[in-house]
């Protein structure tokens, strides 16, 4: 007794079946990406540091500056101003030249006046303005700085 | 003999991996030594205090300086000597025409041996940052902001790498003192393990360093207020030049990508021309800009 052979019927469109072959593959890989994009928006996200109050007590004569590690203080009329000395190009610690009267970068020789706007360089922002405070308004020698970056 | 032919020959016999070593060692013990006293919330006072008040500070930092630098020069003549030595072995075997090569192998896992070179690259470039001076923090400074100009990833590598910012030196000196010595040495483990050295034949070059460690302070540049121009590590001038014209992601990260991806090329497939010119080119653009940058 002999067995007939058992006929397969071919699938009635190949390509089409491996198309949705191909796509069931890359649904897994679709579906990690989605998974992921929660975490990358997580870690891409900067908390912004909490704002600290530094308090320098020295002699701001008019028109001049005091200089500080995070920033300078300017006597500019109306009220002393804060201007960050981390250069928004690349971070590095800005200083004040007198000649020029603009702070300059060392590394990369962006300029910024007094007020912290950019007047050349790489730079493409002006500088962060911290807040002021006058704590002995009498003597004009104690100012108390919100840092906030 | 041509004079060509006798330079080639005295470049092949200069001992340039066991010499690197010899230096790595002494700035080895030299940068242990340190760490006694080296306090990485402090960079700037502790340095200072290393270089004026700690008796024999100011020796072992130069010490530390000095014999990094040489390891790392002579690291790069290796790596250099190996290439041209293994290109002229393989135009030998097949005559002019040495696009038809194939990969070199042998014993060696050549593209794994080159990645030793950028890591110790970012070891030297640490310790500069560690100084916490004016060049040091500058540079940390840039090296972080380039860090977060690229886009997604920036955020995940700055904290593994620097975060100067936010969490001052720690991170970088955890990665001087253990994370890169560490991979460093995985990288270059079975190298090493097959070539052995004897410290006592390379006794001129130890002595020439702690000589010169005893007589030249190592650099250190103070926080001054009238500080209008701030030149990089020596290696780094050329990124420092470049990044006052292009953006940090092209300039910062492209740019010093591309040497990568051709000193990669050129120790793992040596017949390969084209890599050859790429990477002379790069070079040479890069050493415009640093003189550029130093005028």
């Amino acid at each position: 007794m002999t067995e007939e052979p058992c006929e397969i019927n071919p699938p009635a469109n190949p390509e089409r079946r491996r198309w949705l072959g191909n796509i069931g593959q890359l649904l897994p890989v679709v579906g990690g990406l989605l998974l992921f994009l929660p975490v990358f928006k997580f870690i891409d996200f900067r908390i912004t540091p909490r704002p600290r109050l530094i308090k320098v007590t020295k002699l701001l004569r008019p028109g001049g500056f005091i200089i500080e590690p995070e920033f300078i203080i300017f006597d500019v009329p109306g009220a002393p101003v804060a201007v960050s000395r981390k250069c928004t190009h690349l971070g590095c610690r800005l200083n004040f030249n007198e000649l020029e009267n603009l702070l300059i970068c060392p590394c990369h020789q962006s300029r910024f006046t007094r007020q912290g706007k950019r007047v050349s360089g790489p730079a493409r922002r002006d500088l962060p303005l911290y807040q002021v405070a006058v704590a002995s308004d009498a003597e004009r020698n104690s100012f108390v700085v919100t840092v906030s970056s | 003999m041509s004079f060509p032919d006798r330079f080639w020959q005295y470049l092949v016999s200069f001992r340039w991996g066991g010499s690197s070593l010899a230096a790595l060692y002494l700035s080895v013990i030299s940068g242990i030594i340190l760490s006694w006293q080296f306090e990485a919330t402090e960079p700037y006072y502790s340095s200072a205090s290393l270089e004026l008040v700690v008796p024999c500070g100011s020796f072992w930092r130069a010490c530390h300086f000095y014999s990094s630098q040489v390891f790392f020069l002579l690291l790069v003549g290796h790596f250099l000597v190996v290439v041209l030595k293994r290109r002229r072995q393989f135009l030998a075997m097949a005559g002019a025409n040495g696009n038809d090569l194939g990969r070199g192998g042998g014993e060696e896992n050549w593209g794994r041996l080159y990645l030793t070179l950028p890591v110790s690259l970012l070891l030297l470039f640490t310790g500069y940052v560690l100084r916490g001076d004016a060049t040091g923090y500058s540079a940390g400074m840039i090296g972080e902001n380039i860090i977060l100009a690229l886009p997604w990833a920036g955020n995940l590598l700055n904290p593994l790498l620097f975060n100067i910012s936010q969490a001052g030196m720690r991170v970088v000196y955890a990665n001087h003192l253990i994370g890169l010595g560490v991979i460093a040495g995985g990288l270059a483990w079975p190298h090493l393990r097959r070539y052995r050295i004897n410290i006592g034949d390379h006794s001129w070059l130890v002595t020439a360093i702690l000589g010169f460690s005893l007589l030249v302070p190592a650099p250190f540049d103070p926080f001054r207020v009238g500080t209008f121009h701030i030149l990089g590590p020596w290696f780094f001038i050329g990124i420092q030049e470049l990044l006052r014209y292009i953006q940090p992601i092209w300039g910062g990260i492209a740019f010093p990508l591309i040497a990568l991806g051709l000193g990669y090329q050129v120790m793992v497939a040596p017949a390969d021309r084209r890599s050859f010119l790429g990477l002379a080119i790069w070079g040479a653009v890069y050493l415009l800009f640093t003189i550029i940058g130093l005028f």
